[in-house]
C-alpha cells in the first residue's frame, strides 16, 4: 500500500512539468474558446432581460434571434454588400498580383528596378494616411449627392483596397515566381511555347499555393475593415452599410435591438471567413513562413 | 556643337538637338511634345498654382479666390497634380537630352547613328511590360500616393466643420495647428498623456502577444503534449475569426451586464451578480487600458504563435541527441538551442508587431467608443496617436485629424524605411 502511493508520488513529481503544461494549455484553451462559446450560445437565447447570468441559453431557440435580426434591421443587404465587397476586391487586386508579379520576375526591362523600389517606398506610406483626402475627394467629385450613391462609394472602397492590397503582396508574389527557376521557361520556350503559354500552363499552376493566400488575405482584409466604411458610408442609410458598421451600430446603440440579435448576426457574419481560414489553413501557415505575410 | 551643348539644349527644347542633328521624326516628337507641356501648364497648372495662395483684402491667405466660385479642395489637388507633373515633364525633358546626346555621340564616332525604326523596334520589349503593370500605378497613384500627398497639406489649414469647400474658402495657416499641440496648455497635456498612453499600449501589447504566442508555442510543442493538433486549432481561432467581431463581442463581454460580470467574477468569488457593484471596465480609465491590452494579446498571439510553431519544427532532433551525449538537460536544451534559434525569427516580428499596434486604429476607436471621457480632458483614455487621427477626421475636425496622421505616418514610416534599409532590402537581389 504505501509503496503504490510512493510511486504515484513519484509519478506526481516527475511528470511535474507535463502536468503543469496541461494546465496551463487547457487554461489558456478555455480564455479563447469562452468568450466565443458565450456568444454561440445568447445567439440561441431568448430573453428579454440585459443580461443573462447562466453559460446555457434559459429559453433555447434555434430561429427567434435570427428571425429578428433580418426582421428589425437590414442585415440581409449589410451581408450582401459585405460579402460583395471583399470579393470584387479579392478577384481584382489577385489579377492584379499575378500578372505583374509575373512580369516583375520574368521580364528585364530598364525601369523594372524603379518600378520594384517605387512599390517598397509606397508601401511605407500607412494605409489609412489619405482617408482625409480620399473623403474630399470623393465628395468634391460628387459621389455622395449622385443618384447612385452607395454603388459610388463602393466602387471607390473597392479601389482603394485594391491599391492598398496590391503593393506587398505583388513583392510576396514576385518572390514566390523568383523561386521557380528559370531553367523551365527557358526549355519550354525551346519547345516553342510563346511567353503567354509559359505564364498560363507552366508558371500559374506553380505558384497556385502563393495565389490562394493572396486571395485569402485580400478576401478577408475587405471584412474585417471598418476605419474605411465607418467614415465613408457612415452618413449614409442602413441598407448601404457594411457588416462592421451595422454591428457596431447594434452593439452601441442598444434601443434598436437586444445583446443576443446581435450576436446572432456575429455568430453568422463570423462563419464565411472562419470556413474560408480552417479550409486554406496549411496554405496561410505556408505562405507566412515562406514570405511574411504582414500579421 | 559638343555633346553637352546639344544635352542641355534639348533640355531646354526637347526636340531642338535632335533638329540640329537632322532627325526629323525626334525633333516632331520633341516639337508636339512642347505644344503639348505648354498647352496643359496654361490650361491646368498655372490657373491651380495661381488660386493656390491668394491674399484677401483682411490679410488671410486662402485657397481659392470666392467662395462657391473656386472649391479649394480641389485646388489643392489640382496643383498636388501640376507639381506632380511639372516633375514628369522635366524627366521626359532628360529622356529627350540623353537621346539626343547619344545621337551626337555616336556620329561622332561612327559617322552615323541607329535610325529612328530600329531605336522603337529595340525599345518594344521596354514597353510591354510597362503597359502591363501601369494599372497596377495608377491605382497606386490614385489612391494610395496622391491621397497622402494631399492629406499632408491638409495638416496646413483650417480644413474642418463648418469650413467646407466650396461653400468656405479654406485658409493656410502655416505651422499653427502643430504649435497648438505644444503652447496650448489643455491641448499640450493632452497631447503628452496622449502620447505616453500610444507608448505603453504599442509595448505592452506587442511584448504580451509575442510573449503569449512564444510562449505556448514552445509549450505546446513539448514531445510529452498530446493532441497537438486540437491545441493548434483552438489557438489559431482568434486569427481565424474577423477581429472586427471579436472586439465587440469583448466590449459587451467587460460591460457591465456582459459575461465578465454575470459569470466569470461570481465563479471565481462565489458572489451573486449584482447590477449596482458590476464593474465597468471601459468605464474606468486604468481598467480600460489593461482590458484593452489583454484583448490586442488575445487577438494578435495566433501569429507568434503559428510563427515559432513552425520555428521548432525545422530544428533537427540531431541538435538535442548531441547536446544529451554532452550532458545537457531540459534547461540547458531550451536556453543554449531552442530560445537562441526562437529568437532569430521573432527579432524582426518585434518591428512589425511594434509598428501594427502602434498604427492599430481598429481595437484602439472601437473600444474606446465604450469609454467614457472624463470631466476637463481633451482625449478619451484609450486615444492613441493614430486612433486620435481616425476619431478627429469622424468629428470633422480634418485639420486637426490630418495633423496627428502625419506624426504617426512619419514615426511609422521612418521605422520601416530605417529597418529595410538596415536589412538591405533596397539592395538584396531577392527583392530587386
Amino acid at each position: 500500500m504505501s509503496k503504490t502511493k510512493s510511486l504515484n508520488r513519484n509519478f506526481i513529481a516527475r511528470n511535474m512539468g507535463t502536468i503543469m503544461s496541461y494546465v496551463f494549455l487547457i487554461a489558456m484553451a478555455i480564455v479563447i474558446i469562452y468568450p466565443i462559446l458565450i456568444t454561440i450560445m445568447s445567439a440561441f437565447n431568448v430573453s428579454n432581460s440585459l443580461y443573462s447570468t447562466s453559460f446555457f441559453p434559459e429559453n433555447f431557440s434555434w430561429t427567434d434571434n435570427f428571425k429578428q435580426l433580418f426582421a428589425n434591421t437590414a442585415y440581409g443587404s449589410w451581408y450582401f454588400n459585405t460579402f460583395l465587397l471583399s470579393i470584387v476586391t479579392m478577384i481584382l487586386s489577385t489579377i492584379i498580383v499575378v500578372i505583374s508579379g509575373f512580369v516583375y520576375s520574368r521580364y528585364r526591362y530598364q525601369s523594372r528596378k524603379t518600378a520594384l523600389m517605387s512599390l517598397l517606398l509606397i508601401q511605407i506610406v500607412p494605409s489609412g494616411s489619405g482617408l482625409i483626402a480620399l473623403y474630399a475627394m470623393a465628395s468634391s467629385i460628387g459621389i455622395y449627392s449622385s443618384e447612385n450613391a452607395t454603388l459610388y462609394t463602393y466602387i471607390f472602397m473597392m479601389l482603394i483596397y485594391t491599391a492598398g492590397g496590391t503593393t506587398m503582396n505583388t513583392l510576396l508574389m514576385k518572390g514566390y515566381y523568383d523561386s521557380i527557376p528559370r531553367d523551365l521557361d527557358e526549355s519550354a520556350k525551346i519547345d516553342g511555347a510563346t511567353q503567354l503559354q509559359i505564364f498560363t500552363e507552366i508558371l500559374l499552376p506553380l505558384v497556385k499555393p502563393m495565389i490562394v493566400v493572396i486571395a485569402i488575405f485580400c478576401f478577408l482584409g475587405p471584412i474585417g475593415d471598418i476605419i474605411m466604411p465607418k467614415f465613408l458610408i457612415a452618413s449614409m442609410s442602413s441598407d448601404s452599410k457594411t457588416l462592421a458598421v451595422g454591428l457596431m451600430g447594434l452593439i452601441n446603440d442598444i434601443k434598436d435591438s437586444n445583446y443576443n440579435v446581435f450576436a446572432a448576426g456575429a455568430v453568422l457574419a463570423a462563419i464565411p471567413p472562419v470556413l474560408v481560414f480552417y479550409k486554406f489553413q496549411d496554405y496561410i501557415v505556408g505562405g507566412l513562413t515562406s514570405g511574411g505575410v504582414k500579421g | 556643337m559638343s555633346q553637352r551643348f546639344i544635352f542641355w539644349l534639348s533640355m531646354v527644347i526637347p526636340g531642338s538637338g535632335h533638329m540640329l542633328l537632322r532627325r526629323v521624326r525626334e525633333t516632331l516628337f520633341g516639337f508636339s511634345l512642347l505644344a503639348l507641356e505648354i498647352l496643359v501648364y496654361f490650361q491646368f497648372i498655372l490657373p491651380n498654382f495661381r488660386l493656390l495662395a491668394v491674399e484677401q483684402a483682411n490679410g488671410k491667405i486662402t485657397i481659392g479666390l470666392e467662395r462657391f466660385v473656386d472649391d479649394s479642395f480641389l485646388i489643392m489637388v489640382g496643383s498636388t497634380l501640376g507639381a506632380i507633373m511639372l516633375l514628369v515633364f522635366v524627366a521626359l525633358h532628360y529622356g529627350f537630352a540623353r537621346d539626343a546626346k547619344d545621337v551626337k555621340r555616336q556620329i561622332d564616332i561612327n559617322g552615323f547613328a541607329i535610325t529612328f525604326t530600329e531605336k522603337v523596334r529595340g525599345l518594344s520589349h521596354e514597353i510591354v511590360p510597362n503597359i502591363i503593370t501601369a494599372p497596377k500605378f495608377i491605382l497606386l497613384f490614385a489612391f494610395s500616393f496622391l491621397p497622402a500627398i494631399v492629406s499632408i497639406a491638409v495638416a496646413f489649414t483650417n480644413y474642418k466643420r463648418p469650413i467646407l469647400p466650396p461653400a468656405f474658402l479654406l485658409e493656410w495657416k502655416g505651422f499653427s495647428n502643430f504649435e497648438r499641440l505644444f503652447t496650448n496648455e489643455r491641448l499640450a497635456s493632452g497631447f503628452w498623456d496622449t502620447l505616453t498612453w500610444t507608448m505603453t499600449w504599442t509595448f505592452c501589447a506587442s511584448v504580451l502577444t509575442i510573449v503569449l504566442g512564444t510562449v505556448l508555442a514552445v509549450v505546446a510543442n513539448n514531445k510529452n503534449i498530446r493532441g497537438k493538433k486540437f491545441f493548434r486549432t483552438v489557438y489559431i481561432l482568434p486569427w481565424a475569426v474577423p477581429a472586427f467581431l471579436t472586439i465587440l463581442v469583448f466590449q459587451l463581454f467587460f460591460s457591465k451586464v456582459g459575461g465578465m460580470n454575470t459569470m466569470v467574477i461570481p465563479f471565481f468569488t462565489g458572489n451573486e451578480y449584482d447590477v449596482s457593484t458590476a464593474i465597468g471596465f471601459f468605464l474606468n480609465a486604468d481598467y480600460a487600458k489593461i482590458t484593452i491590452i489583454l484583448i490586442q494579446a488575445w487577438l494578435g498571439f495566433p501569429y507568434v504563435f503559428i510563427l515559432v510553431t513552425g520555428v521548432l519544427q525545422t530544428i533537427p532532433d540531431d541538435l538535442y541527441e548531441a547536446s544529451s551525449i554532452d550532458g545537457g538537460n531540459a534547461w540547458t536544451n531550451f536556453f543554449d538551442i531552442t530560445l537562441p534559434l526562437i529568437l532569430i525569427s521573432v527579432a524582426p516580428v518585434f518591428i512589425t508587431q511594434f509598428t501594427f499596434n502602434f498604427n492599430n486604429v481598429t481595437i484602439v476607436y472601437m473600444l474606446g467608443e465604450a469609454t467614457v471621457q472624463t470631466v476637463g480632458a481633451v482625449y478619451k483614455p484609450l486615444d492613441t496617436i493614430s486612433s486620435l487621427g481616425f476619431r478627429l477626421m469622424m468629428d470633422a475636425k480634418y485639420n486637426e485629424a490630418a495633423v496627428y496622421t502625419l506624426i504617426a505616418s512619419t514615426f511609422v514610416g521612418a521605422i520601416v524605411l530605417y529597418t529595410w534599409l538596415k536589412a538591405g532590402a533596397f539592395k538584396n537581389e531577392e527583392v530587386m
